[in-house]
């Protein structure tokens, strides 16, 4: 497909397209449920650290929720603040912006200053560059709708020398950069990336790139509109369909509010692919053609029917909206608890929507607020009709996975890959964040352009993922414990790799119960009889204690007690 | 679970009641159950290069050649398109061509959700899910996707991908596994995965005690258990899926899903063309990507007619149905820039098991708008109905011996072309 571009030209649309900010005539899932049955405290804490940072809670915290569950919200502040959050924050933004992409046909080349770096380099300085804009707001405590009104972008040296922006610090580090001309200040639509991932097939006059905005920020999707399409319509002329969209009340519909939505961004040039960038710098800035509506669509630029002036004014209108923080909390929400937009309740987003503007637009809290939520908290239901219908398991993201194995066992399951992607050594990159040579999509996760939504329940190569994973990371971290002093190991903190003592591996075993699972069990305990019977087992098949406990650690860390929670 | 499941098994009884009693008949008339190979072509196909012959008009530019008769089959070809002609000479009459299928959009998205899944959300499974689950679910990877886009639904448990550089052998082969801090991976032995399972089913036991009793989380855990013996499965049958940084070309995706299909690794296979369909300039590429198509189609097809069937004397042909299709088509008229656009009704290729192959079914006027037609034959009818993307769906399900009420609803059934 050439471009990709989420076509929506021509289309015409039914009267009855859902107002995400209209609560009348929607239908509203119902509340939590009466027969619902909650997460323990010490349960509760490990799905907040796993949602919010894709790590397991510490022992300490673990204890204290235990003892006391009245601190959990101090602990959550804490985990707001932490750099796993920011992670999160970009992963959460990335399942609808899809800027993570590895696609040959959107890879810049490595030419000029940017000589020698990867492909793995020059995508993620290319296209992370909103998401980091809106990490850096979030961890700032700015107002969450700065991310449409921000007057300012954030760069690494790759990014600076692709688009022709001021760069400071490290060259990998991401700091705030001015933008690079008189663009309009509108935070992500101000970035030059976020319109090269969302090109525009030119004659459809950017009503894909329209649509996109009015679907991520707004939560108004004009495709999944019932439509009728008039096939009358000469849709290969654009003079017959400029006026159609007009005129043709089948086309009218969506077009009247689209069009001029689509009119601000002939600010930005239509495409810019990689063969046509033959220097850099380059931009899609293109003041010049910025009026081009007048000939194109022949609509101007308003936001819904409001004159915003120019498209300085369409970030302020966009957060203004009231549909803006609605669709905010239903996208938090719906990450969070890997429930579908569609199903999250109505009730619980109202709430949301007023914690979020309350707190004065404090995404983090928007996060805790949900995080303390009842429908956040639900282990399972009595009823099996409601319990169809309760997510109670939930699934780790690949990139979760990564950071959870990382912070248990100091493994990175990163390689270097000697293959090329369009022509440019691919580089660097964790086996569970990419999709060129990883396993991100094969572990459930999404490459952002073909596979847009998360699989949220286990497959062949999921577990398959799983596994090598558990395996690499078993390896890696008993072969250090082995040798590392008392005080240095990393998961052995109760018993050595060799030792025999049968009260000192049921100890081992329930630190790992509590490390890997958040279970706070006794040594004598039911559970940690399985997996002693795991471990000597294991011991039996090898002889060897090493090995005995790697494969102990690889039915734990792929154990669904890992990977779901 | 979502509203969209619980109608599934709740409502779909419901559903039934709401039909004609005729059709009421649909979930019995399906026949025996089938393999399904979907072939994708997406971007937007220009059915005027083959499918949909017209002859050139005030309202619909066609390209070189001229329309031919396979049988009772009409296609448009040309000497410069010779792998089209090879096909239809050789395997017309095991194919069905249905023309004038509305989708009601010409956004990508949307329009590949309504012609895989029959339905408008990406929640839902797409065909060839359906069909890897209900035909064929005890198999390693019931669903293998070589492609790039497909709708898994609830169904994702039966579902696996290969990745954009097979990297899936690096999973399966130790020999090809990446090395991480210069060690080489650490491969378990048949015993130990034998306790590894053993203790992951002691786990499931203790959720389904628990919080894994009932409904959505139980799922989890049953899918939980059963992705571990599929992996296994698979690491059974690793020679099928060649070398890692293998470039899966239509031509390699073939060769993987004939082999997938006859070692019983899958049920149902999803490939993609992966061609520039989308010609918004520049149409006549649309005449390669029929020559690359249709090429891999014949490879396809060769490679199904040579390998055995499941039932002895048979071979694989008799137990496949193949779909070849795009989201939708391109307009009748080129554009300023010799390209063409979006157009909301398209054709798709049926063949094989199952098909009532030599002849097309549904019909479009001269500027390739859909023609209502009657459901019983496929023939034009100014009394039928439009065929839309869900009762072609619900057709295809029917062949592979789907009941597609079921799975999509209160679905009229185009089954003209179901043998």
């Amino acid at each position: 497909m050439r471009f990709l571009a989420l076509t929506l030209c021509l289309t015409a649309c039914a009267s009855d397209i859902r107002q995400s900010g209209d609560d009348d005539d929607q239908q509203d899932p119902d509340e939590v449920s009466p027969t619902a049955v909650y997460l323990t405290p010490p349960q509760h804490l490990t799905r907040i650290s796993l949602a919010l940072r894709g790590m397991r809670p510490a022992l300490d915290d673990l204890h204290a929720v235990e003892a006391d569950p009245a601190v959990l919200p101090s602990i959550v502040d804490r985990y707001l603040d932490s750099p796993a959050f920011a992670e999160t924050i970009k992963e959460l933004h990335n399942e609808t912006l899809l800027m993570r992409i590895e696609v040959p046909q959107f890879t810049y080349p490595a030419i000029g200053p940017l000589a020698g770096k990867t492909a793995r380099e020059l995508n993620t300085g290319k296209f992370d560059e909103p998401l980091r804009l809106i990490e850096d707001i979030v961890m700032t405590d700015q107002p969450y709708t700065k991310i449409v009104t921000a007057d300012y972008t954030m760069t690494n040296d790759v990014t600076a020398a692709m688009w022709g922006m001021t760069h400071t610090g490290a060259p990998e580090a991401w700091t705030r950069s001015a933008l690079p001309d008189a663009r309009p200040k509108l935070g992500i639509l101000s970035s030059n990336a976020l319109y090269d991932r969302w090109r525009s097939a030119g004659f459809n006059f950017n009503r894909g790139r329209a649509n996109m905005i009015s679907r991520v920020l707004l939560c108004h999707d004009y495709l999944t509109s019932d439509i009728m399409v008039d096939t009358n319509v000469d849709l290969a002329d654009p003079d017959v369909v400029a006026n159609a969209v007009i005129a043709n009340k089948s086309c009218a519909g969506c077009h009247q509010t689209l069009d001029p939505l689509a009119s601000y961004l002939f600010t930005y040039r239509n495409q810019l692919g990689p063969v046509a960038v033959d220097a850099y710098p380059v931009t899609y800035y293109s003041p010049a053609t910025a009026n081009r509506w007048m000939t194109a669509n022949k609509r101007p630029p308003m936001f819904f029917g409001v004159s915003t002036g120019n498209m300085q004014g369409l970030g302020q209108a966009i957060a203004d909206d009231p549909r803006f923080a609605k669709c905010a909390a239903t996208r938090f929400a719906s990450y969070f608890t890997e429930v579908a937009q569609t199903e999250v309740s109505g009730a619980w987003v109202a709430r949301l929507q007023k914690a979020l503007v309350d707190s004065n637009w404090n995404a983090k809290e928007l996060a805790k607020a949900v995080m303390l939520s009842d429908e956040f908290r639900v282990s399972h239901d009595t009823d099996a009709e409601v319990a169809e219908r309760t997510v109670g398991a939930l699934k780790l993201r690949p990139e979760q996975l990564h950071r959870m194995i990382r912070d248990l066992t100091g493994f990175n399951w990163s390689t270097t890959a000697t293959s090329n992607l369009r022509g440019i050594p691919y580089g660097t990159a964790n086996l569970l964040e990419s999709d060129f040579i990883g396993f991100r999509v094969l572990a459930g996760g999404i490459d952002s352009y073909f596979v847009t939504d998360y699989v949220h329940t286990m497959n062949a190569t999921s577990s398959l993922v799983a596994k090598s994973a558990a395996a690499a990371a078993a390896d890696f971290v008993v072969e250090r414990d082995l040798i590392a002093a008392v005080a240095d190991r990393t998961l052995f903190r109760e018993a050595g790799v060799n030792d025999t003592d049968p009260n000192l591996i049921r100890a081992q075993l329930a630190y790992l119960h509590a490390r890997i699972y958040g279970e706070l069990v006794a040594p004598d305990s039911p559970e940690v009889d399985d997996t002693l019977v795991l471990y000597e087992e294991a011991f039996a098949a090898s002889n060897n204690r090493a090995r005995a406990w790697k494969v102990t650690l690889i039915g734990m860390l792929s154990n669904f007690r890992a990977l779901f929670y | 679970m979502n509203r969209r499941d619980l109608f599934k098994y709740t409502g779909a009884a419901a559903a039934l009641g709401m039909l004609s009693p005729a059709r009421k008949l649909v979930a019995a008339e399906s026949t025996a159950p089938k393999r399904l190979v979907m072939v994708l072509a997406q971007g937007g196909w220009d059915v005027t290069y083959a499918l949909d012959p017209k002859v050139q008009n005030v309202r619909c530019d066609v390209p070189v050649g001229a329309i031919r008769r396979f049988g009772n089959l009409d296609i448009f070809t040309d000497a410069s398109r010779p792998n089209v002609t090879a096909f239809f000479t050789k395997y017309a009459g095991v194919s069905a061509v249905v023309r004038g299928i509305s989708v009601s959009s010409v956004a990508h998205q949307e329009c590949l959700k309504r012609m895989s899944t029959g339905t408008r959300s990406e929640v839902n499974p797409d065909m060839a899910a359906i069909v890897a689950h209900d035909n064929g679910n005890a198999l390693p990877l019931p669903y293998l996707i070589l492609g790039d886009t497909a709708y898994t639904g609830q169904f994702a448990g039966s579902a696996g991908r290969v990745g954009s550089t097979n990297q899936i052998i690096a999973l399966l082969d130790p020999a090809q596994a990446y090395q991480t801090n210069g060690r080489a991976p650490l491969a378990t032995t048949n015993p130990e995965d034998a306790i590894l399972q053993k203790y992951a089913n002691a786990t499931a036991d203790r959720m389904k005690a628990t919080r894994g009793a009932l409904g959505y989380n139980r799922k989890r855990v049953d899918d939980f258990v059963e992705s571990i013996r599929r992996g296994k499965a698979l690491q059974g049958v690793r020679a099928g899926f060649g070398a890692r940084g293998r470039v899966l070309s239509l031509t390699n995706q073939v060769e993987l899903a004939l082999d997938a299909l006859e070692q019983d690794i899958s049920q149902s296979v999803m490939l993609n063309t992966r061609l520039g369909w989308d010609t918004h300039d520049a149409n006549t590429d649309q005449a390669g990507f029929h020559e690359t198509t249709f090429a891999g189609l014949t490879l396809l097809l060769d490679g199904l007619a040579a390998r055995p069937g499941r039932q002895t004397g048979t071979t694989m042909l008799d137990d496949t149905i193949v779909v070849c299709y795009s989201e939708f088509s391109r307009t009748p008229k080129l554009n300023a820039v010799m390209g063409k656009d979006h157009w909301p009704v398209t054709s798709a290729l049926v063949m094989g098991a199952g098909v009532k192959g030599g002849r097309g079914y549904g019909a479009t006027n001269e500027a390739v708008e859909a023609e209502t037609v009657d459901f019983a034959t496929g023939a034009r009818s100014a009394t039928g109905m439009t065929l839309m993307s869900n009762h072609f769906c619900a057709g295809v399900l029917k062949a592979a011996g789907i009941d597609p009420i079921a799975h999509l609803g209160p679905t009229e059934v185009f089954s003209a072309f179901v043998a």
